[in-house]
C-alpha cells in the first residue's frame, strides 16, 4: 500500500510539474509617463506665424501621435521561471518607451493647435483636434490616475469647438467616441444611427456603431455594420480597418503548430515582480488557449 | 522486495529531477477597438470673403456719339445709378473713380477691379442720337459680365429732355431704363435649391437652367456642405457653412446651367487678362498656394446666385 501510495505520488509530480505554464503579462501595466519630460515644442511657430503653418505642424504630430501602437510580443518559447522576469521586465521598457515618445507628440500637437487657436480662436478644426489627441493620450496612457483628465480635455475642447459650429456632424461623431469609452452603449449608438440618418455616410461611422453592438452581444449586427464600412471610401484608414476585420480567417493548412491546451495560466504581477495564479483571457467559443501560448479554434 | 523499491525510486526521480516547470510568456491579447480618425480639414473658405453678396455692378460713364450731349454722358450715368441703388437689385460700386476717364483708362481701372474681383458686372451706354428739334435722345445700354464679357442686358431707349443749355433729362425715362436693367437678372432669393451636379477642371454645372430663370452672365457663390448636419429639432444648418468659390454662368440649359469659376483662381494667370487662361490648379504664388490649400468644389455644393 504505501509502495502504491508512493508511486502515485512520483507520477503525480512528473504530470503536474513538468507542464508548461502561460504566463500572460500586459507590458503597460505599471508604466508611468512622464508629461514632465516629454518634448513641448512647435516647430511651426517659429518661422513667421500663421494659424496654417500652426496647424500643418500640428496634424504631423497628430499623425504620428494616432499612429502609435503600444508593442506587442509573439509568445516566447519555453523558458525557465528566472527568465520570465526579465522578458516582462524588457516588454515593459518597450511600451514606457513607446507611451512616452507618445506622451512627447501629444504635447507637441497640442501646443502647437493652441498656438493656432491664439491666432484664430474660432478654429473648430483645432479645437477638434485637440479632442482627438486628448482622446488618444487617453488610450494610451496606463496611468489609470492620470487618464481622466486627458479625457476631461478632450470634453472641453469638443464642448468649445461645438460653439463654434454646433452643425458641425464630426462633433456628435466625436461625442459618440467619447461615449464608447466611457461604455456608455445606448447613447452612442443613438448618436451614431442619427449621423447615418442625417447622411453622414463615413466608414468610421460604421465601425464604431459596430463596435457598439459587438460589445452589447450583437455580433451580426456589428459585423453587418463594418461590412458597410468596407463599401464607403472615406476615411482611407477606417476603410482599412474594416477590410481587415472582416476578412474570412485563411484557410487551415495543418502546418500551425498545434499543442495541447494549456492547464496552468499565470500572471505577471509587476507590482511584486512574481507570478501570480490567475485565469486565462477569455476567448470566443470554441477558441481555446494551447500550450505554446496561441490559440486554437 | 527490492525491485518494488528500485521501481519506485527511479520514478520518484524522474518526477523531481525532470520536473522543471517551463513557461511561455505571452502578451495579453487585447480588443481590436475601431481605428480613431483625425477630423477632416474644413474646405478653405474665400480669402478675402466676396465682396458682395449681390451682383455687384459699375455704372461708366456714356460715351457721346452725337457729341452734342455735353455733360449727359456724366449725368446720365449719375441718375442711374441712383435709380439702381433705390432697386436693391444691385450692389452698386462706387462711380467716382471712373468718372472723367478716357476710355483707355477705363478699361485698365476695370481690368483691375475684375482682376480684384471688386466687380461682376458694368453697365455701358452710348447716346446714339440727339434731336434738339423734338427734345429727344436716343440712349442704348448693355449690362455686360466682366469675367465673360457676355451681354446681360441691352436696350435702346428715347429719353425726353428739356432746356437748351442747361439740360435736363427726364427722371421717369431714366427710370423705365433703370427698371429694365434691375429685371436683367432675376430676383436672388427667388432662385433656391441650385446644387453643383458636376465639376470638372475651372467649370461646374448647376442644378438651375432655364426653369430657375437663370442668365448668361449672372453670378453665383459656392457654399461647402457635406460635414454640417442639420439640428433635430429646427432643421436650421446654413449658419456656418463657408463660401469657397465665385462663378459666373457662360451657357445655360432648360434645366441645368454651366459655369466657369472666377475665384479662386491663380493670380499669376488672371493678371494674363485672358478669361478663358484661368485654371484653378495651375502653379501660382504662395497666396494662390495657401488658398487652394484643401479647397476643392464638390458635387451637392449649394449654389446661391448674386
Amino acid at each position: 500500500m504505501r509502495t502504491k501510495k508512493l508511486s502515485l505520488i512520483a507520477v503525480g509530480l512528473a504530470i503536474s510539474g513538468c507542464g508548461t505554464h502561460l504566463v500572460f503579462v500586459n507590458p503597460s501595466d505599471g508604466v508611468r509617463p512622464n508629461p514632465e519630460a516629454a518634448s513641448s515644442t512647435c516647430e511651426g511657430s517659429s518661422r513667421r506665424p500663421s494659424s496654417d503653418k500652426m496647424l500643418d505642424q500640428a496634424d504631423v504630430y497628430r499623425d504620428e501621435l494616432l499612429a502609435t501602437r503600444l508593442p506587442r510580443f509573439d509568445p516566447s518559447p519555453p523558458v525557465s521561471a528566472d527568465e520570465v522576469g526579465s522578458i516582462a521586465r524588457r516588454q515593459q521598457q518597450r511600451a514606457a518607451s513607446t507611451v512616452q515618445q507618445a506622451m512627447s507628440r501629444w504635447k507637441q500637437a497640442q501646443v502647437c493647435y493652441e498656438a493656432a487657436l491664439q491666432l484664430d480662436p474660432s478654429l473648430s478644426y483645432a479645437l477638434i483636434n485637440l479632442t482627438v489627441i486628448s482622446l488618444r493620450i487617453y488610450d494610451l496612457d496606463p496611468d489609470v490616475s492620470d487618464r481622466e483628465q486627458y479625457f476631461t480635455r478632450a470634453q472641453n475642447y469638443l464642448s468649445r469647438a461645438s460653439d463654434v459650429n454646433k452643425y458641425d456632424a464630426q462633433i456628435s461623431y466625436y461625442q459618440a467616441e467619447m461615449k464608447v469609452r466611457k461604455q456608455q452603449w445606448a447613447e452612442a449608438e443613438k448618436t451614431l444611427k442619427y449621423l447615418l440618418a442625417q447622411g453622414w455616410n463615413r466608414a468610421n461611422v460604421h465601425n464604431l456603431l459596430g463596435y457598439v453592438y459587438q460589445m452589447t452581444g450583437r455580433e451580426g449586427l456589428a459585423r453587418d455594420e463594418w461590412i458597410q464600412a468596407t463599401q464607403v471610401d472615406q476615411p482611407a484608414q477606417a476603410n482599412a480597418w474594416a477590410i481587415q476585420k472582416t476578412r474570412p480567417p485563411p484557410p487551415s493548412t495543418g502546418a500551425e503548430p498545434r499543442a495541447p491546451a494549456a492547464t496552468s495560466v499565470d500572471r505577471w504581477d509587476y507590482a511584486r515582480q512574481q507570478m501570480v495564479p490567475a485565469t486565462p483571457p477569455s476567448l470566443p467559443k470554441p477558441c481555446y488557449w494551447m500550450e505554446n501560448g496561441r490559440t486554437q479554434c | 522486495m527490492l525491485k518494488p523499491n528500485l521501481g519506485l525510486v527511479l520514478l520518484l526521480a524522474v518526477g523531481v529531477l525532470g520536473c522543471s516547470p517551463k513557461y511561455v510568456v505571452v502578451n495579453d491579447p487585447v480588443v481590436d477597438t475601431p481605428v480613431l480618425v483625425p477630423p477632416t480639414p474644413p474646405r478653405r473658405a474665400l480669402r478675402p470673403p466676396p465682396s458682395s453678396y449681390k451682383f455687384r455692378i459699375a455704372v461708366l460713364d456714356f460715351t457721346d456719339q452725337t457729341n452734342s450731349a455735353g455733360d449727359l454722358v456724366r449725368t446720365i450715368p449719375d441718375i442711374l445709378t441712383t435709380k439702381l441703388f433705390e432697386s436693391k437689385r444691385y450692389d452698386i460700386f462706387d462711380r467716382g473713380q471712373l468718372r472723367n476717364k478716357s476710355s483707355r483708362e477705363v478699361e485698365q481701372e476695370i481690368r483691375v477691379l475684375r482682376d480684384d474681383h471688386k466687380i461682376d458686372g458694368m453697365l455701358v451706354g452710348s447716346i446714339t442720337r440727339f434731336s434738339p428739334q423734338d427734345h429727344k435722345m436716343s440712349i442704348d445700354v448693355r449690362l455686360i459680365n466682366v469675367y465673360s464679357e457676355a451681354v446681360m442686358y441691352a436696350s435702346r431707349l428715347e429719353v425726353n429732355y428739356r432746356g437748351t443749355l442747361d439740360v435736363e433729362v427726364d427722371g421717369a425715362d431714366i427710370g423705365k431704363l433703370a427698371q429694365g436693367v434691375r429685371d436683367a437678372i432675376p430676383d436672388k432669393d427667388a432662385i433656391t435649391g441650385a446644387r453643383i451636379q458636376s465639376v470638372s477642371s475651372g467649370e461646374v454645372v448647376i442644378t438651375a437652367g432655364e426653369d430657375k430663370n437663370i442668365r448668361k452672365g449672372m453670378a453665383a457663390l459656392i457654399y461647402a456642405t457635406g460635414d454640417t448636419i442639420a439640428d433635430p429639432t429646427t432643421g436650421e444648418q446654413l449658419s456656418d457653412r463657408a463660401i469657397i468659390a465665385e462663378v459666373y454662368i457662360t451657357a445655360v440649359e432648360p434645366r441645368m446651367c454651366r459655369a466657369q469659376i472666377s475665384r479662386p483662381v491663380k493670380r499669376s494667370n488672371a493678371r494674363g487678362g485672358d478669361p478663358a487662361g484661368r485654371d484653378p490648379g495651375a502653379s501660382g504664388d504662395q497666396d494662390d498656394d495657401d488658398q487652394f490649400r484643401n479647397w476643392s468644389i464638390r458635387v451637392g455644393d449649394l449654389v446661391r446666385f448674386k
